[in-house]
C-alpha cells in the first residue's frame, strides 16, 4: 500500500531533478527568455533584498512614457 | 552559458567573492525555476565590492533604487540592486553581505564550504533559512528543500510536511524532544496530524509576519531616500557606473541611515 505524500511543487518542477546539467541550463535559459514577457509588469518590483515590500520610485517622465506605451 | 552562471564566474575571477543565492540557487539544486532575477551574497570587503562594480560596469549596468554597494550600508543589512540588458534578457542583480536569518557562524561556514565548491552556491540548509520570507510560495520550496537535507536533525528543523515529520518522529523520538525548544512545532507531533498541520500553518504565518516586520524597518528607514531617488537617478544618467556610484554614495550619506533602527548596527 502506498501512503499519500504532502506535495509542494509541480511535477514539472520536480522533473528538473532528473535532467542533466546541460539540459538544466538549456531549460533555465529558455525559461528566462519566456519570463521577459512580464518585464513591463514587474519593472518596479523587487525579487530579493530589503525592498521587496515596495515599488521602485519612478520619475514623472518615466510614468508618462509607460502610460503612452501600448499594453502587453 | 547561462547568464547567472556567467556572472557568478566573473564575480569570482581570481578569488571567491560571491555565492549565488535564493531563487537561482534553487534552480542550481534542480528543484524549481521561479525567479528571473539573480541574488548573490558578497564577501564583506572593499575589493569584492570594487570587483563586482567593475564587472557590472563592463555590462553597462545601472543602479536601481536601493542602497549603495558600499560596506557601511551592507553591514546594516541593506541590499543593492542593478540592472542591465544581455541580448534579449533584462538582467537584475541583487546583493547583500548580511543575508537574513544567517548568523555570523553560518556565514563563516558558507564561505569555508564555498571555497571548496567547483561552483559557489548557497547550500540546501542555508537556503531553507533564506526562504523563510513573507511569500507563501517560498514555504513550498522549503518543503521540497527539506527533503534534500541529508540528516534527520535538519529535516526535523525544516520539514513543512506533517506526514514527513510524523515518520521522522517515529524513527527519532529523542531528537524530536531535543529539538522541540528550537522548533516548537515539534511538540505537536504527539498530538496527531490535525494538530501538527495547524501548528505548521501557524508557524508559517508567524515566519511571514516576522519577515514583513523586518522589511518594514527598512521601508521606513528608506522613506526619504525613496523621495530623493528620482532626482538622483536623473543625475546618474549618462555617468559611468563608478561615477554614478560615487555620486549616489555622496547623496546617501546624508539621507539613508547605515542601519535602520532595530536592525544590526555596522
Amino acid at each position: 500500500m502506498t501512503h499519500p505524500r504532502d506535495e509542494f511543487l509541480s511535477e514539472e518542477d520536480l522533473d528538473l531533478r532528473h535532467v542533466s546539467r546541460e539540459d538544466l541550463f538549456a531549460y533555465w535559459d529558455q525559461w528566462l527568455e519566456q519570463a521577459q514577457a512580464t518585464n513591463e509588469r514587474d519593472r518596479r518590483s523587487y525579487s530579493h533584498g530589503v525592498f521587496v515590500l515596495m515599488q521602485e520610485p519612478e520619475r514623472n517622465e518615466d510614468r508618462r512614457r509607460v502610460a503612452e506605451r501600448p499594453s502587453e | 552559458m547561462n547568464i547567472y552562471v556567467e556572472l557568478t564566474e566573473a564575480f569570482n575571477q581570481g578569488r571567491l567573492r560571491t555565492v549565488l543565492s535564493s531563487g537561482q540557487a534553487v534552480v542550481f539544486h534542480q528543484l524549481a525555476i521561479m525567479s528571473k532575477d539573480g541574488d548573490w551574497i558578497l564577501r564583506e570587503d572593499e575589493e569584492t565590492l570594487r570587483h563586482v562594480r567593475a564587472v557590472l560596469a563592463q555590462r553597462q549596468a545601472r543602479y536601481r533604487f536601493g542602497a549603495p554597494l558600499d560596506l557601511r550600508w551592507l553591514r546594516g543589512g541593506w541590499s543593492s540592486h542593478f540592472e542591465f540588458r544581455s541580448g534579449a534578457l533584462r538582467v537584475r542583480t541583487d546583493f547583500v553581505t548580511r543575508p537574513p536569518r544567517l548568523p555570523p557562524a553560518a556565514l563563516a561556514t558558507l564561505w569555508a564550504r564555498s571555497q571548496e565548491q567547483a561552483f559557489p552556491v548557497v547550500g540546501v540548509r542555508d537556503l531553507c533559512e533564506l526562504k523563510k520570507t513573507n511569500r507563501e510560495k517560498d514555504y513550498a520550496v522549503i518543503g521540497e528543500l527539506a527533503r534534500l537535507l541529508d540528516n534527520p536533525r535538519d529535516q526535523l528543523l525544516f520539514s513543512r510536511s506533517a506526514r514527513d515529520l510524523a515518520l521522522l518522529a517515529e524513527q527519532y523520538p529523542e531528537l524530536v524532544r531535543e529539538l522541540s525548544s528550537a522548533r516548537p512545532v515539534l511538540e505537536s507531533v504527539a498530538q496527531g496530524a490535525d494538530a501538527l498541520e495547524s501548528a505548521l500553518d501557524a508557524e508559517r504565518r508567524r515566519l511571514i509576519h516576522a519577515n514583513e516586520n523586518r522589511l518594514q524597518n527598512y521601508v521606513d528607514a528608506a522613506l526619504a531616500w525613496r523621495e530623493a531617488w528620482p532626482g538622483i537617478e536623473a543625475e546618474a544618467e549618462g555617468l559611468s557606473l563608478e561615477d554614478a556610484h560615487r555620486m549616489i554614495v555622496r547623496r546617501a550619506e546624508s539621507i539613508l541611515p547605515f542601519a535602520p533602527a532595530g536592525e544590526a548596527k555596522p
